[in-house]
């Protein structure tokens, strides 16, 4: 729980303040030049991002940007082609107070639709115990598990409708996550081949291949069936008093944390490692390509001179930016699935927490197991935006030596 | 794989629930507990029952392929390397230039298809190569040995692939 709170708030912390830092380290050249020669430099360099811009195809990125309500609002309904170019320039001012309050009508729109089936849960489950409390009245001792049965159906019910359409929020996402990659991640490498990081190249194709269909399959096909068996399980565990299931429930929960912690792990170790020693060779080779091409040639003003410069350093302006724009994306995708899922979470914790003492101890139980599934849900998601983020992050720092 | 997992999964939750009701239709007495331990017994050989099947069967994960690398956008790459020919070309010009020769043409021949970029050969015009006045006085083949180690301070070449045409 701890782990993914962390998580959760890293990936958010993340996502906000990586746009800014971006703007501050690639926007501007990062080399210094003799002030007369700045605006001739900074006008070719404009001149070259156009060119370059014109001759990139967005086409995936732009439908996908079509078709996302949330992402949308990010873009403050600019193509993506005009986010680029306006990061590439610099302009990043004013974004966070839209996106804070863009944030906060989501909280409590989200609140807000879940507030009548908390209401229902707790009005069955306190009606529930009062009736068995009374059940003296009735005579019979068995009509109190009866209650209880009745109860308890249709608690899950009410809950399960909501459950059911959790799992189908994640299950878009986590596609639409795919869908977003398989859109970025060729941009991506075609810039880091255009810079000359072929050695970055063949680090990256393979691991990006290997997170865009192996690891999400293994998250839609192994976990999400993990998910639903622990589900499935914790409702009946919590039917009867004689059969109880917990410990075969903690069984399947430790085999998702293990399973998603190794993944992880192993996945970002992997391209994290081997990327950062592809992007030193690869910065040694650029480097020494730079030096061969201009310093043995002792004339005042080479860099200005120096086309090939401009051409390069344009080129990883818009890999950046092109890395920016797809996180930007990817953050307008999650943000309402997470929200929405932490916000049902934190209700059905709620829910737990006031039927306990009023009403039956079984029911409370059942809520507050489910509160903590949801949380397998909400990992998944964060745990694929974070691989995701992590290996844009690391082609957007390779091969900026220039 | 999965549909036999799921089918587990259903019979354990199907016991269970069976055992529930059993429970509330049986009246009170001595059998009760009978019954309860037998219910028991029962889930957990409905839990073990797929366990021994694991035993010596293979696994086959045909069903989570790894789907082929991404293509890069060839035509962009194109495009970049002759940008960067084009560079290279103007500030080999460039530099002869500024030593003195004037209307000398440069040409570079790069692997532009490739997505390593890299110099093939570099061709330069003397034809109608004019002198200017701080390089006067020199025989043709001083100037080509001038030129040449121009070209190739700034490309890096090798001198075997830098043409000159008279």
């Amino acid at each position: 729980m701890r782990k993914l709170k962390v998580l959760v708030l890293s990936i958010f912390m993340l996502l906000i303040c990586l746009s800014p830092i971006l703007a501050a380290n690639y926007t501007l050249p990062q080399i210094c030049f003799a002030a007369s020669a700045e605006e001739d430099l900074s006008d070719k360099l404009d001149d070259a991002v156009g060119d370059q811009l014109g001759d990139l195809d967005l086409s995936d990125l732009e439908d996908i940007l079509n078709n996302s309500g949330n992402a949308a609002d990010l873009f403050q309904g600019k193509s993506f082609l005009e986010k680029l170019a306006s990061i590439i320039s610099g302009d990043f001012a004013n974004d966070s107070t839209s996106i804070w309050q863009a944030l906060l009508n989501l909280i409590f729109d989200n609140l807000l639709s879940f507030l009548p089936i908390i209401a229902t849960v707790i009005a069955v489950a306190i009606l529930g115990g009062m009736m068995q409390n009374l059940k003296p009245n009735f005579g019979n001792k068995s009509m109190g598990s009866i209650i209880h049965f009745v109860t308890y159906g249709v608690v899950v019910i009410l809950i399960f409708s909501v459950i059911m359409r959790m799992i189908s929020v994640t299950t878009s996402t986590i596609g639409s996550i795919k869908a977003q990659m398989d859109a970025v991640f060729p941009i991506l490498l075609t810039m880091l081949t255009a810079v000359g990081g072929s050695v970055s190249v063949s680090v990256y194709q393979t691991a990006m291949a290997l997170l865009a269909s192996l690891i999400i399959n293994i998250f839609t096909i192994f976990l999400m069936p993990l998910f639903l068996i622990s589900t499935v399980l914790s409702l009946v565990s919590n039917l009867s008093n004689n059969v109880k299931l917990d410990k075969f429930i903690s069984f399947i929960n430790s085999m998702f944390k293990w399973v998603i912690g190794l993944v992880f792990t192993v996945f970002i170790g992997f391209a994290s490692i081997q990327g950062i020693a592809a992007g030193s060779i690869d910065g040694l080779s650029i480097k020494t390509a730079k030096f061969a091409i201009k310093s043995y040639v002792p004339i005042v003003g080479s860099y200005i001179s120096d086309g090939l410069y401009i051409v390069l350093a344009s080129s990883s302006l818009i890999k950046n930016a092109v890395g920016a724009c797809g996180m930007l994306l990817l953050a307008g995708t999650i943000i309402a699935p997470v929200i929405e899922l932490i916000i049902f979470m934190l209700a059905l914790k709620l829910m737990a927490g006031i039927i306990e003492p009023l009403g039956d101890g079984k029911i409370a139980s059942f809520v507050s197991t489910l509160s903590k599934n949801m949380t397998m849900l909400i990992s998944m998601i964060v745990a694929v935006s974070f691989m995701y983020v992590i290996l844009t992050g690391l082609v957007m720092c390779s091969a900026n030596i220039l | 794989m999965f549909g036999s997992v799921s089918a587990w999964i259903l019979s354990i939750a199907g016991i269970i629930s069976l055992s529930v009701i059993v429970e509330l239709m049986l009246p009170e007495g001595q059998l009760n507990k009978y019954i309860r331990s037998i219910f028991s017994f029962i889930v957990v050989l409905v839990i073990i029952a797929p366990l021994p099947g694991l035993i010596g069967k293979n696994f086959s994960f045909s069903d989570i392929s790894i789907s082929d690398n991404y293509t890069l956008q060839e035509d962009y790459i194109y495009q970049m390397n002759v940008y960067k020919t084009k560079a290279i070309q103007e500030g080999i010009s460039l530099d002869i230039k500024k030593s003195g020769y004037n209307n000398v043409e440069v040409s570079v021949s790069a692997e532009n298809f490739s997505t390593n970029f890299k110099i093939n050969a570099i061709y330069v015009e003397l034809r109608n190569l004019v002198i200017t006045e701080n390089a006067k006085h020199k025989d043709i083949l001083d100037i080509e040995h001038e030129i040449l180690e121009i070209v190739i301070a700034h490309a890096k070449v090798e001198a075997s692939e830098v043409h000159f045409e008279r």
